[in-house]
């Protein structure tokens, strides 16, 4: 592999920028194994590796390791994927994969910001409809359906970032 | 005629559309100083001046009319969403983009939800689903005093699609 060690200044700016692209499908869950389908962050990773063919499973072992990879495989859509990819690459050293480590630092980085707000441990059946709302529309509770474009017969689940805990 | 600044006009209300997702749930207010510079330069390139006053900016693209509706939108978000909407239903022919135009574009992004949402219903009346999914389609934004991170968030309707009669 090609590896250069600045290349998580490149998947910084491109994280960005679909993160941006992501923002108002925030609130709704994705599958998000299908990005590594996406042209650009292929295009990025044959450029880190230097090869002219890639296969798509390798696209984002190109930049972080396998435990990372399955971490961000369990983010709940493209925009919170996009937005833990970006802030991850911003706090690597370079030089190397980003690892598991750094990703699970960035995930426990939001919701300790969210949790300063409100109380992230409150189950669902307690919250009234607009304390739901705010959730909803921060990424914390998303829906989850079938169809895409709109979920009205979706179900409201916690994102798994945001998950109460004990 | 519009079909000068019409493309031009589009892309950069398309860009700040993107920029400014994070605020459609949100209502804060809308004004000439937030207009930002790409627009400002567009419309000195399009009226060939070197200086404009913020006010003028976009006296430039739509009529007194025109403009008065769009400081009715409730963010930045669903201004510029309007902007760029109108910006390509321009009539290519008119000085600048008319009232009508934009008034277009609120019934076209009403009727785009319209069959998904009852708008008649109060927000009192939504179940907790109901409210969500017209959150989080923009269709009732959070209002606060206190900015993004408050906990005291008011429902309101977005002007948009506000229930009629």
């Amino acid at each position: 592999m090609n590896q250069i060690d600045d290349f998580p200044r490149d998947l910084h700016q491109h994280a960005g920028a679909e993160r941006s692209r992501s923002m108002e499908k925030r609130s709704y869950w994705q599958d998000v194994s299908l990005l590594q389908n996406e042209y650009e962050i292929w295009e990025l990773a044959r450029r880190q590796r230097g090869v002219k063919v890639l296969d798509r499973s390798l696209v984002f072992p190109t930049f972080f390791t396998a435990e990372a990879v399955e971490l961000l495989m369990t983010l709940p859509n493209n925009f919170w994927f996009w937005t833990v990819v970006q802030h991850s690459a911003s706090d690597s050293a370079g030089g190397g994969l980003i690892d598991d480590v750094i990703v699970r630092q960035t995930i426990a980085g939001f919701r300790a910001r969210r949790s300063s707000v409100y109380d992230l441990d409150k189950p669902m059946e307690q919250l009234s409809s607009f304390e739901m709302a705010v959730r909803v529309v921060e990424g914390v509770i998303l829906f989850k359906s079938n169809d895409s474009e709109l979920p009205s017969d979706g179900e409201l689940v916690f994102n798994v970032m945001f998950q109460p805990q004990g | 005629m519009t079909s000068t600044f019409s493309i031009d006009l589009y892309q950069i209300a398309s860009i700040a559309e993107q920029n400014s997702a994070v605020d459609r749930n949100f209502t804060q207010r809308v004004s000439p100083q937030m207009l930002g510079e790409n627009i400002h330069k567009l419309a000195q390139r399009v009226r060939g001046v070197a200086a404009l006053d913020n006010d003028q900016v976009l006296l430039t693209f739509f009529s007194a009319e025109a403009i008065a509706i769009l400081f009715t939108m409730p963010n930045r978000y669903w201004f510029w969403r309007v902007v760029a909407y109108s910006a390509l239903a321009a009539d290519d022919a008119a000085e600048v983009i008319s009232a009508a135009i934009v008034k277009d574009a609120l019934r076209h992004f009403r009727s785009g939800l319209g069959s998904d949402f009852d708008f008649t219903r109060r927000i009192d009346q939504l179940t907790v689903q109901e409210a969500c999914l017209s959150v989080a389609a923009g269709i009732i934004l959070l209002k606060s005093d206190d900015g993004l991170m408050s906990k005291n968030f008011v429902p309101v309707f977005n002007p948009i699609f506000q229930p009629h009669g």
